[in-house]
């Protein structure tokens, strides 16, 4: 008899609160069986401000998913963002131990303790430790178990962030009596159903442009190299479009989606664009070139900003990011994002498409991040695959009354 | 796309300082309308399934003891009278309570419920029946008819406890343990010796409708001398009249042994025998201890004093 789980990938937005349902069916098969989209409060720059406003959103995003799918959770799968969350890349070494200088498990082991021993200051928490190539004298090596050698390295990326942040986090999706599986931040969720094997092996930047935050991560040679969170997003473009223009948000962002381009083109000067269009009072001309450049100047700023955390990794080059930039969120769907990328950074960049074995409405870059989380669901983190956890006969019983 | 291509290496933070110490930390829990609400469901789908769980368990219960408190079995057939008349008829001698003890028949069983066939099988596999047959008389009543095997001669056998018990033997060589004949009627019967046959066996008996035919000839012809017949004896007839040597012997109360052929008419016999007696009678009447018929064209009769006569 098959055993299915429903899981719950919750991404808690600046300005949009996504869920997607998923059945997982003997941890090899997924059906994606509801889905919802909320609004969000209490949320600034993807870092929970106001714990009950967030509370009250999410929760009735995942019911409305819940009530979409006609099922309820049983467990959930949380994106995490915000600028609160640092990565550090710490390697770990150790002397081949054996005397024939074949490496064994428990030299694996004390190279993988010695990457992760850093503490951390009280007030924070680890949420990824990324594992990278191993180095076997130096050389590197995919698997290093029974090869020859004296000196095993193994670096790995390891990503923090503040403790409170995190637990309010929890703390929401507790307040509706779930219980979070596992944290993914969500430039990784996003890397991980965005891009193909071969372009995570041959170099490729995935930018996740939210509207509080911009999450990124780097592929190379197969392996996360880095991440970052850029507290700058769609909402600031907006933001800036109101003040610049001295018009209302809800204004400015009309304009965003209308006229918005994210790079400033000369042929902008002479062209003049209405505020509403029906030359009703209150309706009047804006420069386009206006428009333009003030999205220019935070686009650009998004981009110089990872440009310069790459650079300062040693990480930028454009041959180690073979295969370009991948945009995704909702920021990406501005018009000209993919030439300002290659403007500002210097690189090949497209739009991404969502996978193509989801329905259409979900290939949209906002549902992204929550489609990257129910890979990790079926997927796991680890090697191995978690066990499918035996439903309850007063649940498969209750299962039965959904009347909701 | 979704749940396939790889990825190198784990990225799942365990151990210390890790995140999940965090959600293992007993915060008070930030509650919201909805959040009460899908608790509020949840209990009650909760106590719907306890209740259903526990109204199935009722039904099951209350099904389980209707089932075992009904005493009566469920009607299966359709209605029809019970048997109230048995008509037996029988042209032997078999009682009415021996029908009883062999059919078996409960009070209340219906016409149709009676097992008609059943019935005539048990019937014939008593050893006293040749044949029998069941009839139902329409609206209560079931009529039962015997055909009975009849008596020729009886047999003294040894019981399994030792004590001799008496047996009737029937033209057709059956032996059977006779029901409902009367003291002075099987008094009247002679003993059979029965022929033993070399693995010291006596069944079955065998020819014994030639032996029925003697016993018949010998009442009409001579009822008087036939009623002074105390043993037919096989001990030299195998079964077969046509073998040479096949003889049948009678012994009288008087002690007087006589010797009839079997393959031979046996109302020539008695008439030559009768001659003999007369004769007998008439030269002072000695006691004759042996007459034998069985020689081709004569009779030879041996007296006690010894002396033999040829008739």
């Amino acid at each position: 008899m098959s055993e299915s789980r429903v899981v719950g990938a919750v991404e808690i937005g600046t300005s949009k609160v996504v869920v997607l349902l998923g059945e997982i069916i003997d941890d090899a098969g997924l059906n994606i069986i509801g889905h919802s989209i909320g609004s969000s409060q209490g949320v600034k720059k993807g870092v929970i401000h106001n714990l009950s406003a967030a509370s009250d959103c999410v929760h009735a995003a995942i019911m409305k998913a819940e009530k979409h799918a006609q099922s309820r959770i049983d467990e959930v799968y949380l994106a995490q963002t915000g600028s609160h969350l640092i990565g550090n890349f710490n390697v770990g070494s150790t002397n081949v131990s054996s005397p024939d200088n074949l490496v064994r498990e428990i030299d694996i082991q004390q190279a993988r303790e010695d990457a992760k021993r850093r503490k951390l200051p009280a007030d924070r928490t680890y949420i990824h430790h990324i594992q990278n190539p191993f180095l076997l004298d130096g050389q590197q090596v995919d698997s290093p178990l029974a090869r020859e050698g004296r000196h095993l390295q193994v670096g790995y990326w390891s990503v923090h962030g503040e403790s409170s942040r995190v637990s309010d986090s929890l703390r929401v999706i507790r307040g509706i009596d779930l219980d979070v599986s596992d944290i993914i931040i969500s430039s990784i969720a996003s890397g991980a159903v965005l891009l193909e094997d071969a372009e995570k092996e041959h170099g490729a930047l995935v930018i996740d442009i939210g509207g509080g935050t911009t999450d990124y991560v780097l592929y190379r040679g197969g392996y996360i190299v880095k991440t970052g969170v850029v507290p700058v997003g769609g909402d600031h473009i907006t933001n800036d479009l109101s003040i610049g223009l001295r018009v209302g948000r809800k204004s400015a962002e009309a304009f965003k989606l209308k006229y918005g381009r994210a790079y400033y083109d000369s042929a902008d000067r002479d062209e003049k664009v209405w505020l509403i269009g029906d030359f009703t009072i209150g309706d009047r001309e804006y420069p386009l070139a206006a428009i333009t450049r003030i999205i220019d100047a935070r686009v650009s700023e998004i981009f110089s900003i990872i440009k310069e955390e790459l650079s300062e990794a040693e990480l930028y080059s454009p041959a180690g990011i073979a295969c370009g930039v991948v945009l995704t969120g909702g920021t990406a769907q501005l018009r000209g994002i993919d030439e300002s990328v290659r403007r500002h950074l210097g690189l090949a960049a497209r739009v991404a498409e969502g996978p193509l074995d989801v329905a259409a409405e979900l290939r949209q870059p906002i549902y992204s991040t929550a489609l990257g989380l129910l890979h990790y669901a079926l997927t796991g983190q680890e090697d191995r695959q978690k066990p499918a956890k035996p439903a309850s006969i007063l649940r498969k019983l209750s299962g039965l009354l959904n009347f909701e | 796309m979704i749940g396939r291509g790889t990825s190198k290496g784990s990225s799942s933070a365990d151990g210390s300082q890790s995140w999940r110490e965090l959600a293992g930390s007993p915060r008070k829990r930030v509650n919201s309308p909805q959040a009460r609400k899908r608790r509020q469901v949840k209990l009650l789908k909760l106590l719907t399934a306890v209740l259903l769980l526990a109204g199935l368990s009722a039904l099951v219960y209350w099904l389980i003891t209707v089932v075992q408190s009904r005493e009566e079995p469920i009607q299966l057939s359709t209605p029809s009278r019970a048997v109230e008349q048995l008509i037996f008829d029988t042209d032997g001698v078999l009682p009415d309570r021996w029908l009883g003890t062999v059919i078996r028949l409960k009070q209340g069983t219906t016409m149709m419920e009676v097992d008609i066939h059943a019935m005539k099988q048990a019937l014939e596999n008593e050893p006293q029946v040749i044949s029998a047959s069941v009839e139902r008389v329409f609206p209560s009543s079931l009529k039962i008819s015997i055909k009975e095997r009849q008596p020729v001669l009886r047999m003294a056998v040894q019981g399994r406890d030792g004590q001799t018990e008496q047996r009737i033997v029937a033209r057709d060589g059956t032996i059977y343990t006779g029901v409902g004949y009367a003291r002075s009627a099987l008094a009247s019967l002679p003993y059979l010796q029965p022929h033993q046959r070399s693995d010291g066996s006596i069944r079955p008996l065998r020819g014994m409708e030639r032996v029925a035919e003697l016993l018949a000839v010998a009442r009409q012809q001579q009822p008087e001398f036939y009623r002074s017949w105390q043993v037919i004896s096989l001990e030299h007839y195998s079964g077969n009249p046509s073998l040479f040597g096949e003889v049948i012997e009678v012994r009288t109360r008087a002690g007087l042994r006589i010797i009839f052929a079997a393959a031979t008419d046996f109302g020539l016999q008695l008439d030559r025998l009768q001659v003999i007696r007369e004769h007998v009678r008439a030269r002072g009447n000695p006691a004759m201890e042996r007459i034998d018929l069985s020689l081709r064209g004569s009779a030879a009769v041996q007296f006690r004093n010894g002396r033999i006569s040829s008739f």
